[in-house]
């Protein structure tokens, strides 16, 4: 993340933007186009008017001809009509060109995280990253969506310096005659001295705003933890589970208010960072930089209308460069302080391109993986250690492990034994540090990635459903195999739900974008995620804790539909619920990052080790029974 | 339908008493906004009077042939007039940006509107949370907090336009109709013209809100998404993304089409301004021209009336537009107050004085309780005594209703029909914040913070009690895990916040929230599915210790785990808002009824004639 208070090199900051300008146009086609044409008409239209009203007002203080006075009244009227509507369509064409444009500054991070290795999407650090880029984003407005602002009145601002010299040319050129007092104007010195003073005043509120600009950069910077403290407790979680917490721990005086009004929470605050600025430095400059402005103001009409007194000009040439010069000023100055903000704003972007340059290191593999209809995918683990990026706890250590196909396997242990990340590894979420996976006999690196993870169906303890239709949830795509998909809700348990539903695959999940969408339950959502593990056909199917929020009804339906649902399947079924481990043959037994027990149920209750301890923990309350029982 | 419904709904409170509300909490917090509203409106009219006097001054000097000392001094006395004003206008902070000292007071006076209705929130009689209406105006009244531009910031800033424009308005009227009444009213006709069908046409976006916030939302709802870690790996192992982006090139082109189509019509707008314009601008022209050239006008004065003219357009409409928002935000300051004033069905006085005591006896009287908006009764005339010191299981099939049955006793909610007691006393009686002290509760859901371990534990940023906070940690199971963090207990929570807090697993979160619940030390220990996210040793380590936290108090544990209920005194089974059955783990089973079976069905995993079973 780069430090913000640091200037960066001009030529550095020039590459950035036009680099960001790039993607952002390729997004967003054609809008960057636009801004130009439409810039270009605005000036023309400004300073036409301002022409013909000098004009206007140059025949009103001179000979009053009825017929020029109407010519150019006329002219005046009818052109600022012709060009309203000139303007107003490339206005309106324009916003419609950047509908999308946040929309697509999101999409293309979203685009990132869709290709990147996910083991990059986990990294605290990128994480980190990406929430900076987001609060400066939304926060104080600094990363992309500057470059809209930014680009357009950069673009508008060298069009008005043009059109300004265009129309002041004849300040310099027209000469006060010959014996006035105020023939000294024409002096070339006089001449210079007024672009030298204009100059040095234009040149004083540039300079202060851009001072005001850095600081507010660098302030923004320094308020984002107060920024995040703030948006983390300074709001109402109004959902009924929050609102429980709320009453029972009396959270809110307990603690919320106490870290809301924390020193650290208030930069904005009276005595805050921003305030303190506002009051000293940062309100001084602001009316220097209007000091600046008037000044100029006073050089520009103290030179102009001197050189009318002296009988150089007209009132319609008066009226004509005071506006000319004053919009030059503005133009220069609005100019000066743009190129400015895109140079703090390069920082900004340089995060966002830190993020956008991440390098897949998981893609490089070329060989396909054989379809093979026997499913004959040979998995092993052979000495595999991996630790988790910055941490230095190894999560899995010397773990070696063969498959055999078509097994049900059960994977148990203690939290944070290692199951989990045994899971991610087998379906190269993550490579490991040490050892190898082998499929086949090959090292997975060496396939093609989307190759390999297509042998896989997982259905993880946080899977995700997307509020959208059933069908194309269960098919992934907006192209659903209709039979299969049924089938396979059918064989997850859902068949009976399914046919309840009048509008079938049709239907909404969630109510968020069709009121007729249904609400499921719990156990009615993993059975849809079930489903599209089915869907998706493939030879290993991972099934991670499936039952820890279902009632004991729903538990042992999916126990007893278990051989059906995996079929073939080479099957890991992870949970805390032993009981799941009496209808897998073989079990894997996790802890502190190995495996410690490998074996049937029966004979590792045999050779009571930890296994056996796990067992008897859970299953002596229903054992007592048994024995009981059986008295 | 629920569009003529909205319009016919008015709000509750008028912009008087809105306006009135606003200025009160500014007094009272920060009576600093209403003295700096006042300058910024002082310093704007003058800033504006001195720009607009400026240049038609300065050349009717030029036009008069002064001489250059006059013109001098003239200039300086105007552009230094407007120099102080726009230094002082610039110095307080105009608009709303954020570096300005006005800005501070601004968004501290809104922090605390804020803060009234997080209290109101956080207090208000729990079953406001299942109401519709009240969450809504909520929501409402919290997003008029959002942002500086917000009702309960931007106001300054409307009020601010308002008052200048209004001042203006009338200066310029003033003017105009004293060059000629025919320019003033030409200017008032078409004004109120372009008015009103500028704000038909510009209106177009609420005609069309729902079709428009439905467009929105589904781009929104796509945006982000693959950076969450649970879609994450569904994308990669399911190949998502081209599904995904399917997803959002349609939500994207849809929006487009739209803006298109909006777009268009605003066309409308564009073509009748310039008509407008065009008539306005061509009339006062000529009668200005006109009066030049017969009256002998000059060029000074043909540009400060034509400027005026102008001006008078932009003062009209500013009133009318700064008036609408300033409508709309009192419509934000009235679902506030609605928020603020929704009447309390709970008791929240000074209530009867709960009888001290370790234990309580807790009994329900043929409750009956039945959600809003549902016709089912989830709890259906159901009589319960828990004696003090009891140890009470509740199990049953999900929607049984053993958390709604939870939540009446915890006074979360109260019954339809029926009484809850504590001690023989309806608990309707008790100040209600008070009641909720005697319960440790553990339910399914927890609202964390990204605070430290201790505060967690405690509820609390001060007065942390640190060897209880330990003691109960311990009690949880979490002593080790708690030490092998960066900073013990005081390592922060979550990321959200602070970049060195670590994020817990949910089986550790699940026992910290076990520590929290034995930290508060209250009378009734309430368990909901505790063991859930549980490894079977650290179940088995809380049903042991169960016991010892529960400690003599009366207590109450909801399990699908049937096996957790066996050192419980009581099981209670439920079904259809009923306790169906009840007795101890031995009873229940010798009755045979639906406990047993469901029992059973769990314990055949555990038995060792499993396999023979399945063969069955």
């Amino acid at each position: 993340m780069a430090n913000k208070s640091e200037k960066m090199p001009w030529k550095e900051a020039f590459k950035i933007n036009v680099r960001a300008i790039k993607l952002l146009n390729s997004k967003n086609k054609l809008m960057f186009p636009y801004v130009i044409i439409k810039a270009l008409f605005n000036t023309v239209f400004s300073y036409a008017s301002l022409f013909v009203t000098a004009r206007l007002i140059g025949e009103l203080a001179g000979e009053r001809r009825p017929e020029k006075l109407i010519f150019w009244a006329a002219f005046q009227i009818i052109s600022t009509a012709v060009f309203a509507i000139i303007n107003g369509i490339m206005y309106h064409a324009y916003e419609v060109k950047a509908t999308n444009f946040w929309n697509n500054m999101n999409r293309i991070e979203d685009e990132k995280y869709m290709s990147m290795d996910y083991s990059d999407v986990e990294d605290q650090r990128i994480r980190d990253l990406k929430d900076q880029i987001w609060q400066n984003r939304n926060w104080s407005g600094w990363g992309f969506s500057r470059i809209q602002w930014g680009f357009e009145s950069l673009v508008s601002n060298v069009f008005s310096v043009f059109g300004a010299v265009a129309l002041s040319i004849g300040l310099i050129i027209n000469k006060v005659p010959e014996g006035s007092p105020l023939a000294f104007l024409n002096n070339p010195l006089a001449i210079l001295g007024f672009l030298a003073l204009t100059g040095l005043c234009a040149a004083i509120s540039p300079f202060l705003q851009n001072k005001r600009d850095e600081a507010y950069a660098s302030l923004s910077d320094r308020a984002r933890l107060g920024n995040r403290i703030f948006s983390h407790f300074g709001g109402t979680r109004s959902d009924p589970d929050s609102m429980v917490d709320y009453r029972m721990y009396n959270q809110n005086e307990g603690f919320i208010k106490h870290y809301r009004w924390h020193k650290e929470a208030a930069p904005w605050y009276p005595g805050g960072i921003f305030d303190k600025y506002s009051r000293g430095v940062g309100g001084l400059m602001s009316i220097g930089s209007v000091l600046g402005e008037k000044l100029i103001m006073c050089v520009i009409y103290l030179f102009v209308c001197l050189k009318a007194l002296g009988g150089a000009f007209g009132l319609g040439e008066v009226t004509q460069y005071v506006g000319a010069v004053t919009k030059f000023v503005s133009a220069f100055t609005n100019g000066v302080v743009t190129l400015n903000i895109l140079r703090i704003n390069s920082k900004f972007l340089k995060d966002i391109f830190e993020l956008l340059d991440i390098p897949n290191k998981m893609y490089q593999g070329s060989l396909t993986t054989e379809k093979r209809r026997d499913r004959k995918y040979n998995v092993e683990f052979k000495d595999v250690s991996f630790k988790y990026p910055n941490s230095d706890r190894w999560a899995l250590r010397h773990v070696s492990v063969k498959f055999e196909v078509g097994t049900k396997l059960a994977v148990v242990g203690e939290n944070g034994s290692g199951k989990s990340t045994f899971i991610k590894l087998l379906c190269r979420l993550y490579d490991p540090q040490e050892g190898e996976i082998l499929l086949n006999g090959v090292n997975i690196k060496k396939y093609r990635y989307d190759e390999y993870i297509a042998i896989f169906s997982v259905v993880f303890q946080d899977f995700w459903l997307m509020s959208h239709k059933l069908g194309q949830n269960v098919a992934g795509s907006c192209d659903v195999d209709e039979p299969r998909a049924i089938k396979c809700l059918e064989d997850a348990g859902f068949g009976d739900r399914l046919k309840e539903l009048p509008d079938g695959l049709e239907t909404w999940l969630g109510k968020d974008f069709d009121e007729d969408g249904i609400v499921t339950s719990g156990g009615e959502k993993q059975k849809i995620a079930i489903a599209r593990a089915l869907y998706k056909d493939a030879p290993f199917i991972v099934l991670d804790e499936p039952t820890a929020s279902l009632d004991p009804l729903a538990e042992a339906e999916i126990y007893k539909n278990f051989d059906e649902i995996v079929g073939d399947r080479t099957a890991i079924y992870i949970s805390h619920r032993l009981s799941s481990c009496r209808f897998c043959k073989e079990i894997l037994v996790f802890e502190d990052g190995g495996i410690i027990e490998r074996g049937t149920h029966d004979g590792l209750i045999g050779s009571c080790g930890r296994y056996k301890q796990l067992w008897d923990a859970q299953a002596k309350y229903y054992k007592k029974e048994e024995t009981e029982q059986v008295d | 339908m629920s569009k003529e419904k909205e319009k016919r709904e008015k709000p509750q409170y008028g912009m008087l008493k809105c306006l009135r509300y606003f200025f009160s909490r500014a007094a009272k917090y920060r009576h600093e906004t209403i003295v700096l509203l006042f300058f910024q409106i002082l310093f704007n009219i003058s800033s504006a009077v001195f720009g607009f006097y400026m240049s038609p001054m300065i050349l009717s000097r030029l036009e008069n042939h002064s001489t250059a000392q006059e013109l001098i001094l003239t200039a300086a006395f105007f552009i230094g007039g407007c120099f102080i004003s726009d230094a002082l206008v610039s110095y307080i902070g105009n608009g709303m940006g954020v570096l300005s000292f006005k800005c501070a007071y601004q968004v501290e006076l809104r922090s605390k509107i804020l803060q009234e209705l997080t209290d109101k929130a956080a207090t208000t009689s729990y079953c406001h949370c299942l109401d519709n209406k009240f969450m809504r105006a909520g929501e409402r009244a919290g997003n008029a907090c959002t942002s500086n531009s917000a009702a309960a910031e931007g106001t300054w800033n409307t009020l601010q336009n308002l008052s200048v424009n209004i001042v203006m308005f009338f200066f310029f009227t003033a003017m105009l109709t004293y060059i000629h009444p025919l320019v003033f009213a030409v200017t008032v006709v078409l004004s109120v013209a372009d008015f009103a069908i500028s704000s038909y046409v510009y209106k177009y976006n609420y005609r069309h809100r729902e079709e428009l916030s439905h467009i929105d939302r589904q781009a929104w709802y796509l945006q982000g998404l693959p950076s969450q870690l649970s879609v994450a790996k569904d994308i990669r192992l399911f190949g998502l993304a081209s599904w995904i982006n399917r997803l959002t090139d349609k939500a994207f082109a849809a929006k487009e089409a739209y803006a298109r189509k909006e777009h268009k019509f605003y066309l409308i707008g564009t073509f009748s301004s310039m008509v407008i314009e065009f008539l306005r601008s061509g009339a006062v022209i000529f009668i200005l021209l006109k009066m030049c050239v017969e009256n002998g006008m000059s060029a000074a004065e043909f540009m400060l009336y034509f400027s005026a003219v102008n001006s008078f357009n932009g003062q009209f409409s500013g009133i009318l537009n700064n008036f609408l928002d300033l409508k709309n935000k009192c419509l934000d300051f009235s679902s506030m107050l609605e928020f603020l004033n929704y009447p309390e069905p709970f008791n929240f006085g000074e209530g009867e004085k709960i009888p001290d005591s370790y234990t309580y006896e807790i009994k329900l009287e043929n409750v009956s309780y039945t959600y809003p908006e549902s016709d089912k009764k989830i709890i259906d005339g159901l009589n319960l005594d828990i004696k003090p010191g009891e140890k009470v299981a509740i199990v049953g099939l999900n929607g049984a209703g053993k958390t709604t049955l939870i939540k009446l006793i915890t006074g979360l909610l109260d019954p339809d029909e029926g009484r809850v007691l504590l001690n023989g006393t309806d608990i309707r009686k008790f100040n209600r914040a008070e009641y909720y002290k005697l319960f440790s509760a553990v339910f399914q859901h927890f609202n964390m913070y990204d605070i430290t371990v201790a505060e967690t534990v405690a509820q609390s940023a001060e007065d942390i009690d640190v060897p209880r906070v330990r003691d109960c940690l311990e009690k949880a199971g979490l002593t080790k895990a708690v030490n092998d963090l960066p900073d013990g207990i005081n390592t922060h929570l979550g990321r959200e916040v602070y970049l060195d807090g670590v994020v817990l697993s949910g089986g550790q979160t699940q026992r910290l929230m076990l520590a929290r619940a034995l930290y508060k030390n209250g009378s009734v220990l309430v368990l909901d599915e505790p063991t859930a996210a549980l490894d079977p040793l650290a179940e088995r380590d809380m049903y042991e210790k169960y016991n010892s936290m529960a400690d003599g108090k009366t207590s109450l544990f909801i399990s699908h785990r049937l096996a957790s209920t066996q050192f419980c005194d009581r099981i209670l089974y439920l079904k259809d808002g009923r306790i169906a059955e009840e007795g101890s783990h031995e009873s229940l089973l010798s009755l045979g009824g639906e406990y047993a079976k469901l029992f059973n069905i769990q314990a055949r995993y555990y038995k060792k004639n499993y396999r023979k079973e399945e063969a069955v």
